[in-house]
């Protein structure tokens, strides 16, 4: 008998003395799983093309690109601040727009507010869709769609944002007490009126940091989308390395980071100041 | 038979000859989990009556309240509230229903990201829908005035501008209170509303609840734990046990003893599955200073 079995004495109550024991045996399902996944690994990693020469010019390489890059150029400053700013356009109202789309879908796509299953599941699986694409995959979509510039940006943002917000506020929604909603019902409320009186106020304070994180996630975002054509400052950055430009590129980075964590600072302040001072719908 | 027995009955005889408030017969609901919380109720309210029902933790007073509002449907029965077939109205015959119904919870259930003044103001949801009824700064003149009306009768016109996560226990469910004045109801239906609160605040709150109904000439179904405030209230009591009812009488031809055996007698630890005891049983224990 091995070790943590439950073994019974001779008058058949349960010897507990025995521990059991310190490692659960790996199931099939979890071994093959493991084995899979090494040997894709192993598969990508042969297929890299890592030669001794290539992993020993890198560093030069990177120093050659620094060297270049420092002094930024910040003579181009003025010309890039309108990119900048286009991208913080595109991404505040990409994801004004989300956020403002994301809540019927959410209501829809929640359980306990949705008008029937099927409702719920498409709502649901709409959401899926714009979650799981990449947004660099859904910015080529609207370049072919729309064109180059900040309409495809702003379409992306909007579209991503739907799926990330879109699925939180579904999820808090169907955590809600169902008390203020049971009162509102309770009343002769319309199902419009208790979403708009319960539903939405009672949720608005998480909605609220969601949607903040949506808009710090977004400028991140927005910021690499001009990578592709879809407008804002990756379009410079695109430009400027294609052109070996690194000293503009460097200065393009900084003010992305720049703007980037000044975007997560104020996101930050604002999610907090609102969480904890209770944000209301008066 | 007990004399509580006999009120019960003829309780029934003189509620059925009135044009009821409340009608429920047959009355029963089982949870998807097969917990049986009501079996054949029948009950009849008068109108302008005052009932407390009694019972203990689980016996389904919570549930029928709910019940006569399909808050939860019933699985069987009939309910009639002011004349309206609850069972076979469709969902604009309900709201409307609901509209006339005030509901006063345990758990209070303000919407608390509000202001006070807004939560009074959805009292108006079920007969005025319109968007403007949604939030204080949006409601008409007319409407916020009403709302104030109601809030200064519970004695909170200097709070509706506040939050109202901001009040206190007793508070929150005097805005309730004033939330089914807004609501101008003719049935009122409490579901333990001073479980939550301190003696004090409860009595306030109890005070208040009852003064508007003898005002407003409300019918009251009211659910409490308290034998005291049953008695200092209502006009009849409705004890209910495992889901049926149990005991149905006048307040003045009840002794302390009857209701006290209410408590007294083990009811909440019997089997879900197992027939209620006797009513007969359990009134003559109770008269005769049985078990406490």
């Amino acid at each position: 008998m091995s070790r943590g079995e439950t073994t019974r004495t001779r008058d058949g109550s349960v010897d507990v003395r025995r521990s059991p024991s310190r490692f659960a045996r790996p199931g099939w399902g979890g071994l093959i799983t493991v084995l899979v996944l090494a040997g894709l690994a192993i598969h990508g990693a042969s297929g890299l093309d890592l030669s001794p020469e290539r992993l020993l010019s890198a560093p030069a390489r990177t120093w050659d690109f620094l060297s270049r890059g420092f002094p930024p150029a910040t003579d181009r400053v003025p010309n890039l601040a309108a990119a900048m700013l286009e991208t913080i356009e595109m991404a505040i109202i990409g994801t004004a727009l989300g956020v403002l789309l994301s809540l019927p879908i959410a209501l829809l796509a929640a359980r306990n507010t949705t008008p029937h299953s099927w409702v719920h599941v498409a709502a649901k699986s709409l959401l899926t869709v714009m979650r799981s694409v990449p947004d660099l995959v859904w910015a080529m979509v609207f370049v072919v769609s729309v064109g180059l510039g900040p309409i495809a940006g702003i379409l992306t943002i909007m579209v991503d944002t739907i799926g990330f917000a879109g699925r939180f506020f579904a999820e808090r929604i169907e955590e809600l007490d169902r008390g203020p909603i049971d009162a509102l019902r309770s009343t002769g409320a319309t199902r419009l009126s208790v979403m708009a009186c319960a539903v939405i106020p009672t949720a608005f304070p998480s909605f609220t940091g969601t949607s903040l994180y949506c808009l710090e996630k977004s400028v991140r975002g927005a910021a690499v989308l001009g990578l592709v054509g879809a407008g804002g400052i990756g379009v410079e950055l695109n430009v400027a390395f294609q052109l070996r430009q690194f000293d503009t590129a460097m200065t393009i980075i900084i003010m992305i980071l720049v703007v980037v964590l000044l975007a997560e600072r104020l996101s930050g302040v604002a999610r907090k100041r609102m969480l904890d001072g209770g944000a209301s719908v008066r | 038979m007990s004399r509580a027995t006999n009120t019960a009955a003829a309780t029934n005889r003189a509620n059925a000859g009135l044009a009821a408030m409340v009608s429920v017969r047959g009355l029963a609901h089982q949870y998807p989990d097969g917990t049986r919380a009501l079996r054949g109720i029948d009950l009849d309210v008068a109108t302008g009556e005052a009932v407390v029902l009694l019972g203990h933790n689980a016996s389904g007073k919570s549930t029928l309240l709910k019940a006569l509002t399909r808050l939860i449907e019933p699985t069987e029965g009939a309910i009639t509230l002011d004349g309206t077939n609850v069972i076979a109205a469709g969902p604009r015959d309900l709201r409307t229903v609901r509209g006339r119904v005030g509901t006063v919870f345990q758990s209070i259930n303000l919407v608390d990201q509000v202001s006070v003044l807004s939560n009074v103001i959805h009292g108006s949801l079920g007969r005025q829908s319109s968007p403007r009824n949604w939030f204080a700064w949006m409601a008409s003149s007319a409407t916020r005035d009403e709302a104030m009306e109601c809030l200064e009768r519970v004695g909170l016109a200097p709070f509706a501008s506040r939050r109202a996560d901001q009040l206190s226990g007793g508070q929150r469910q005097r805005v309730a209170i004033a939330r089914v004045l807004m609501q101008r109801s003719r049935i009122v239906l409490a579901d333990e509303p001073v479980a939550a609160l301190d003696p004090r605040a409860g009595r306030e709150v109890m005070d208040l609840l009852w003064q508007i109904v003898a005002e407003h000439e409300l019918t009251l179904v009211c659910s409490l734990h308290q034998l005291e405030l049953a008695e200092s209230y209502g006009d009849r009591v409705v004890a209910l046990q495992n889901g049926r009812l149990l005991l149905d009488g006048r307040i003045g031809d009840l002794s302390r003893a009857d209701l006290a055996g209410l408590y007294a007698a083990d009811a909440g630890s019997a089997r879900a599955d197992e027939p209620a005891a006797e009513l007969g049983d359990l009134v003559d224990r109770a008269a005769s200073g049985g078990p406490r």
